[in-house]
This record gives structure tokens, C-alpha cells and sequence, in this order.
């Protein structure tokens, strides 16, 4: 049930206990007005046969019309006393009808008492006539008397079972109107309890960093609506950051994938295509920082420009196919032949650079130089096919044949068609303008 | 849930209540039950509507109610109730204070418990032609039949007293109480003292009211419960019997009609003839000075009337027993 709704039957209720005791009380006040009524009246009758009593005892003693008079009037008293209308019962009715029977019974022995004066009697029987009367009337008003007292009691025995009736029947109301809504209350307070637990718990929870678990509820109050909002709103809080965590996921990725890319184009803008060995403008790129190292430290350092031999017969008779893998089979035979100082590149075609660094002796660079020609020589098996190729290289040295990357490798080239051009060498130092300094023989 | 609680809790306010009712009318049973006594208490009663209460607490079950046994032995006149008493064939008698009065002055091993009922208008000087004794100064030289020693004659006495008429000459005749109306019928008599229900059965043989005067007031008669002093019932059976006839009375005055119908099939009279009179009856429990006075009053007039020896001089305080009727009133009130 509705919180609003308990509230507004608590309300209710104790409208009704309200109303209830206010109605009791004006019942209460009635019943007392009626009884203060009832023994009023009952005392102004027990006054007026009193005062008709002492009036017949002067009658008695004084039979004259001033006496007749007064009985007159007093016994008019109590006529109109007794035609009052009050609200008596059923059995008080009949004790006022008794004692207005017994005032009419006064009035015939008074009228019969009355009758006989002026007659002339003896003594002696008026005086037998007198004690007689006299007898009757306190006959009657002994009567009187005692139906005054049954009234009394039957009054106060009405009063008593009539308040003690009201004081149950308001006593019970009460207590089960009271009962209940205490009852009532303590269920509405369980309620809110329960219901004020739960969402503290569920905000507990939440601050904690808990978002699977949910505020358990049975009831279809506001509370229950408050926390089935708080378990939907904890829901969409859920969702929303699973879809960061896996937004930023996707962004590491994507990152990571352009970074690749990155690298990727790195690779391919320093490297040559086909071998996988730096192009020229990497390789010249590479050779600068080499030179200028190498000239800080006063090393020495010598670049290679290899030419193939016997390559473009290949190319022409076999096939470009054939040609590239003649040139990457070349490209990882020179790569793995260097030292992790040197550097390998491809200008081009069949034209191959090669840096040798930190040279200490000429010497080392012929050593290389004929290394470096054998496995270029080296028979290389493609399909069917056993191909030979051979080479022609140039070689300028560090700082002897210049100081930049240009300058060595144009140096170098001169010196390769130096060598080329001389059938029985197979390479050839640059020598400047005139002439070739060292040859190697084929 | 909640609706489940609601009802469980209005069920048990239910249930606590209905156990409330019931204890509470099991402790009323209980009490009822713990006073059974079956031994049977007999009363002689009256055939007359003054003895209503006793045939009405038969009827109604008031004598079971209080847990007597009450049988009920109807007879004729109280005079005869008084004897069945005195002759130990019933427990308790019914008899008006007539009968009292006479009889204290034979002997005191009674007492009168309680006056049930009075009537103001019981005893009546009745006629043919009432219109000729309007006057009651008309009435001189009647023949006038009355019952000897009896209220009839004593309601004669004491009118004539009363209105100073006593020194007229008139002729008694006295009668048994069953010829007095064929006595008038047959014009052996001019009037007669008499008491219910004469008046009603003469009042069917002419077309006006038979009294010639109305003497409502100037005679109170009344009837009471006698027992013996020595009895074997004992004073909470007695108060119990007072209860029944209490209750008896309470249910007359609160279900007159139906409280006549009883009385009509109990009695076995019409209920025309029952209305004649009851509205004369007052039904109450009393033992008052005003009976003292009554049978004093009539005592007086015995012995003047030499219905009784003069020398015998009667107490009686000896034959009221005022503390039954007294207890039972405290009871009543719950002092």
C-alpha cells in the first residue's frame, strides 16, 4: 500500500477516534443532564409529598377551609409536578402513574372527609370517622413514601447500568479503534524503516562502487518506486560506463592499429620495398648520423657501391619475378654478413650501398670486400634455376674521399664504374679525378 | 502482506471479543447453575388476577430462572390458601390482609413475607339501579348483602364511617360470597358490598356501571405472600422466590399486554373481564407501615364489630417479617 495512502487512513482513523470520543462525551453529558434531571425532579417530588404530608397533619389538627386551602394547593402541587414530562421508563412510568393514583386517592379521602361537616353527629362517631381518615392518609402518603423510594433506587440503578453501558461500549470502541491504529502506525513505521534501510543500504552500496547488486523490494509504495528508480538508474550507470571501458579499449586499439600504421609507413618511406633493407634516402638519412658521429670521434668509415654483374641477362631471360628474388636473396646475404654498425641500402635496380663503419685498417675493408664478393657470387637455387651473379664496387673511405653522404657516394659510384669498366677488378678505391688508387683483381 | 496483517489483526480482535462474550456468558451460566435446587416449594394461590405475578413467573420460567422448583396449587379465595398453609400442605400462601388480620388473632406461627399487589378500587358497593343510591343518604333502609367478616363488610363499615353515614339504619344480610349477585337478581337484596370480579359480572346484566358511588381510594386492598415461621425452606430460597416475583412484576409492567393474554389463559377468563379491573392493580414488592396500618385499621373495626374477642390483643409486628424483603431490597440495590 501507498505510504500516502497508509498515512492518509491513519489519518482517517484517528479522525474517527476523535469524532467518536467527542460523541461519547456530548452522550455522556446528555446521560448526565438526563440523570441530574431524573433526581431533581425526584427531589422536588419527595418535597412536595412532604410538604403534602405536614399539610395533612395540620389538616388533621385544624379541619377549616384555610387548612382545605393549603391541602388544595399543595396536592395541586404535586398533580402538577407529576404530569410533568420527563424522560422516564417504562417501570418509572408506571411508579409516577402509582403515585398520581395515590395523590387521587388523597383528593377522594379528602372530599369524603369534606362532605360530612356541616351534619350534626356525635362525638364519638366523628371522632372514629377521624381516626380513620387519618389512618388512610398515612396509609397513602406511607405508600407515597415508599414508591418514592423505589423510584430513587430504580433511577439510580437506571443511571448506574446506563453509564456503566456507555462507559463499555465507549471503552471497547476506543480500545479497538486505539489498538488498531497503533497497530496501524507501527506497520507504517516498519515500513518506512525497512524501505529507508534498503535505499540506504543500495546508496551505501553505490558509493562503494557497487553496481550489480539491486535494493530487493516487495511492496508497491513510494519507497518501492524510489528504489525500483534508484536500481533503474544504477542499471543505466552500469551500461554507461561498460560502454566507456569499452570506448576507451577501442581508442587503445585504434591507437595502437595507427601507431602499426605509423610504423608501417616509417618502414616503408626508409625501406626498400622489395628487400626489406633501407632505400636510398634512409640509407642516407642513416650515413649522416654515422659520418657525423664517426667525425666527432676521428673514426674512419668506407661506403660500398655494389653493382650487379650478369643480373639484367637474368632479368631479360628469366623474368622480372625471378630478377626480384635473385635481388632479396642478394639483400639478405649482404644483411647478414654486416656487423650491427654497418648499414645495407638499395639505390635502386641491381645497385646496392653498403656502410662500413668505425674502420681501423685499410685492410679490414679488402677483408670485407672479398667476403662480401664471395657470397654475392655464391650460386643462388630459385625453382628449377641455379643462378650466378657477380659484382662491381666502388669504395670511398671516411674522411678521406669527403665529409658528407654525397660526396662518399658519388665517390663511391666513380670508383664502381671504375671497376666495371676494368674487367679484372672486381672493385676499386675512389682515387679522385686521376686515376683509381687500389684495384682488386678478379 | 499488508492486507494479509489487517485481517489477521481484525480477526483477532474478533476473536478476543467472542471469547469475552463467552466467558462471560459461561460465568452467567455457571452462576445460574451453582443454586439449582429441585426440591419443589409450593404456593396456594388465588384464581384471581391479583395473583398474576405467580402465574406469570410460572409461565415466563422466572421460578426456573432462580433456580426454584415452584408448583403452583390454585385454589379459591384466599382464605382457603391460608388454611392449605396452616394445614402444611403448601409452603407458602396468598391471601389478602383480611384474611391476615383474622387470623393473628388465632394464632402468630405465620408471617406475611411481602405485599405483591394492591388495588384502590377492588371492593365496591354495587346495584342494579346505582342511580337511586347516588346519594348515599338514599341508602337508608336498604337491604345491603354483604359476606360476614370479611373486607365486604369492613368496606361497608368504614364508607359509612367515613361519610358519616353510619347512623343510618340499614338491613344486613349476610351472605355466602356466591349469592350475593343472585341475591340482587332476585331482588333479596337492593345492594351488595362486594369484590371483583361481582362487579364485572353484574355489570354484564345491565347497560351502565352497578357501583353507586365511586369509592376508588377509600379501601386498599391488598395481597400478600404468607409462610409459616417454621418452614424448611430456607432465606435464599425465600429471596429467590422474592426475585421470581420480582421479575414477574418487572415483565406486567413493561409487558402488559402479553402479561394479560397469560393471565386470560391462565384463569381462563375473557379478556374484557381482566381489563375491568387492571388498571386498579399496582403490582409491587412492598412490606410497608401503610399494610401495618390497613390490618391495623381492621383489627380495630373487629373488635368493634365483635368479630373478634375484645380481650384478645394482637402484636402485629409478630406476623410482619420485614428483613426478607428488606435483605432482598439491599440486593436489588447492590448495597
Amino acid at each position: 500500500m501507498m505510504l500516502s495512502k497508509r498515512l492518509k487512513l491513519t489519518a482517517i482513523l484517528c479522525s474517527i477516534l476523535t469524532l467518536i470520543v467527542g460523541l461519547s462525551l456530548i452522550q455522556v453529558h446528555n446521560y448526565q443532564q438526563q440523570i441530574y434531571r431524573q433526581l431533581n425532579y425526584s427531589m422536588q417530588l419527595q418535597l412536595s409529598i412532604d410538604s403534602l404530608r405536614s399539610q395533612l397533619w395540620l389538616y388533621q389538627e385544624y379541619t377549616d377551609k384555610q387548612g382545605l386551602v393549603e391541602l388544595n394547593n399543595r396536592q395541586a402541587e404535586l398533580a402538577e409536578k407529576l404530569s410533568q414530562d420527563i424522560d422516564w421508563d417504562v417501570q418509572q412510568k408506571i411508579i409516577i402513574q402509582n403515585l398520581n393514583r395515590l395523590n387521587t386517592n388523597v383528593r377522594a379521602l379528602i372530599n369524603t372527609q369534606n362532605s360530612h361537616h356541616d351534619t350534626d353527629v356525635d362525638d364519638n362517631v366523628t371522632l372514629t370517622a377521624e381516626r380513620l381518615f387519618k389512618a388512610k392518609y398515612s396509609m397513602v402518603i406511607e405508600e407515597m413514601t415508599e414508591e418514592m423510594f423505589n423510584l430513587h433506587q430504580l433511577s439510580i440503578k437506571h443511571a448506574k447500568s446506563k453509564q456503566q453501558t456507555l462507559l463499555w461500549l465507549v471503552g471497547l470502541v476506543l480500545l479497538v479503534l486505539t489498538t488498531l491504529i497503533t497497530v496501524w502506525s507501527f506497520m507504517t513505521l516498519v515500513r518506512f524503516r525497512q524501505g529507508l534501510y534498503s535505499l540506504n543500504q543500495g546508496m551505501q552500496a553505490l558509493a562503494s562502487g557497487d553496481l550489480t547488486s539491486r535494493i530487493v523490494f516487495s511492496d508497491d509504495d513510494e519507497l518501492s518506486a524510489l528504489a525500483s528508480n534508484f536500481n533503474n538508474m544504477k542499471h543505466s550507470l552500469t551500461q554507461i560506463t561498460v560502454k566507456k571501458d569499452s570506448l576507451k579499449q577501442e581508442v587503445d586499439r585504434q591507437t595502437h592499429k595507427l601507431i602499426e600504421q605509423q610504423d608501417r609507413l616509417i618502414f616503408l618511406a626508409e625501406h626498400d620495398e622489395l628487400t626489406g633493407i633501407y632505400n636510398r634516402r634512409a640509407f642516407i638519412k642513416k650515413i649522416d648520423s654515422a659520418i657525423a658521429r664517426d667525425l666527432r670521434s676521428d673514426d674512419q668509415a668506407a661506403l660500398l657501391f655494389i653493382d650487379l654483374n650478369k643480373f639484367k641477362q637474368i632479368n631479360d631471360t628469366l623474368g622480372h619475378s625471378i630478377g626480384d628474388e635473385v635481388i632479396v636473396t642478394l639483400a639478405q646475404r649482404l644483411l647478414g654478413n654486416l656487423r650491427a654498425t654497418d648499414i645495407v641500402g638499395r639505390l635502386g635496380g641491381d645497385e646496392f650501398v653498403v656502410w662500413l663503419d668505425l674502420i681501423a685498417e685499410p685492410i679490414d675493408i679488402d677483408q670485407k670486400l672479398t667476403q662480401l664478393l664471395n657470397i654475392i657470387k655464391q650460386p643462388i637455387n630459385i625453382g628449377p634455376h641455379t643462378l650466378e651473379v657477380g659484382a662491381s664496387i666502388g669504395v670511398s673511405i671516411l674522411p678521406k674521399h669527403g665529409l658528407s653522404s654525397r660526396e662518399l657516394i658519388s665517390a663511391a659510384d666513380t670508383a664502381m664504374y671504375q671497376a666495371k669498366a676494368d674487367n679484372s677488378i672486381e672493385y676499386c678505391y675512389y682515387a679522385g679525378d686521376h686515376g683509381i688508387s687500389t684495384l682488386a683483381s678478379s | 502482506m499488508t492486507a494479509a496483517f489487517k485481517k489477521c489483526v481484525f480477526t483477532i480482535i474478533n476473536i478476543s471479543l467472542l471469547c469475552c462474550i463467552i466467558s462471560c456468558d459461561f460465568s452467567a451460566k455457571s452462576t445460574s447453575l451453582k443454586a439449582t435446587s429441585k426440591e419443589p416449594i409450593t404456593i396456594a394461590v388465588s384464581n384471581t388476577p391479583l395473583s398474576a405475578p405467580f402465574f406469570i413467573a410460572e409461565k415466563m420460567g422466572f421460578f426456573a430462572d432462580n433456580n426454584l422448583n415452584v408448583e403452583l396449587v390454585r385454589l379459591d379465595g384466599g382464605v382457603k390458601c391460608f388454611n392449605a398453609l396452616i394445614n402444611q400442605q403448601v409452603d407458602f400462601a396468598t391471601a389478602s390482609e383480611t384474611v391476615v388480620m383474622f387470623n393473628s388473632f388465632e394464632r402468630t406461627d405465620f408471617s406475611v413475607i411481602a405485599s405483591f399487589v394492591e388495588s384502590d378500587n377492588d371492593v365496591k358497593l354495587l346495584s342494579l339501579t346505582p342511580d337511586k343510591y347516588r346519594q348515599l343518604n338514599h341508602i337508608a333502609n336498604a337491604r345491603i348483602g354483604i359476606v360476614k367478616g370479611s373486607a365486604s363488610e369492613f368496606f361497608l363499615d368504614s364508607l359509612l364511617i367515613m361519610y358519616n353515614k353510619a347512623h343510618l339504619p340499614i338491613e344486613r344480610i349476610y351472605l355466602p360470597q356466591d349469592q350475593l349477585i343472585p341475591a340482587l337478581l332476585n331482588n333479596k337484596v337492593d345492594i351488595i358490598s362486594a369484590w371483583e370480579p361481582l362487579g364485572y359480572m353484574l355489570s354484564e346484566h345491565i347497560s351502565q356501571k352497578p357501583e353507586i358511588i365511586n369509592s376508588r381510594g377509600l379501601y386498599h386492598l391488598s395481597f400478600n405472600l404468607i409462610g409459616l415461621k417454621n418452614t424448611s425452606v430456607n432465606k435464599n430460597r425465600k429471596l429467590a422466590l422474592l426475585k421470581a416475583i420480582n421479575d414477574a412484576t418487572v415483565y406486567i409492567h413493561t409487558h402488559p399486554k402479553q402479561a394479560q393474554m397469560i393471565l386470560s389463559q391462565a384463569l381462563n377468563i375473557t379478556p374484557s373481564q381482566l381489563q375491568y379491573s387492571w388498571d386498579d392493580y399496582t403490582f409491587r414488592l412492598s412490606l410497608s407501615n401503610a399494610l401495618f396500618s390497613n390490618i391495623q385499621t381492621q383489627s380495630q373495626w373487629a373488635i368493634d364489630t365483635q368479630l373478634v374477642p375484645k380481650e384478645n390483643q394482637v402484636d402485629f409486628r409478630q406476623v410482619f417479617d420485614r428483613q426478607l424483603l428488606e435483605t432482598f431490597n439491599n440486593q436489588e440495590a447492590g448495597w
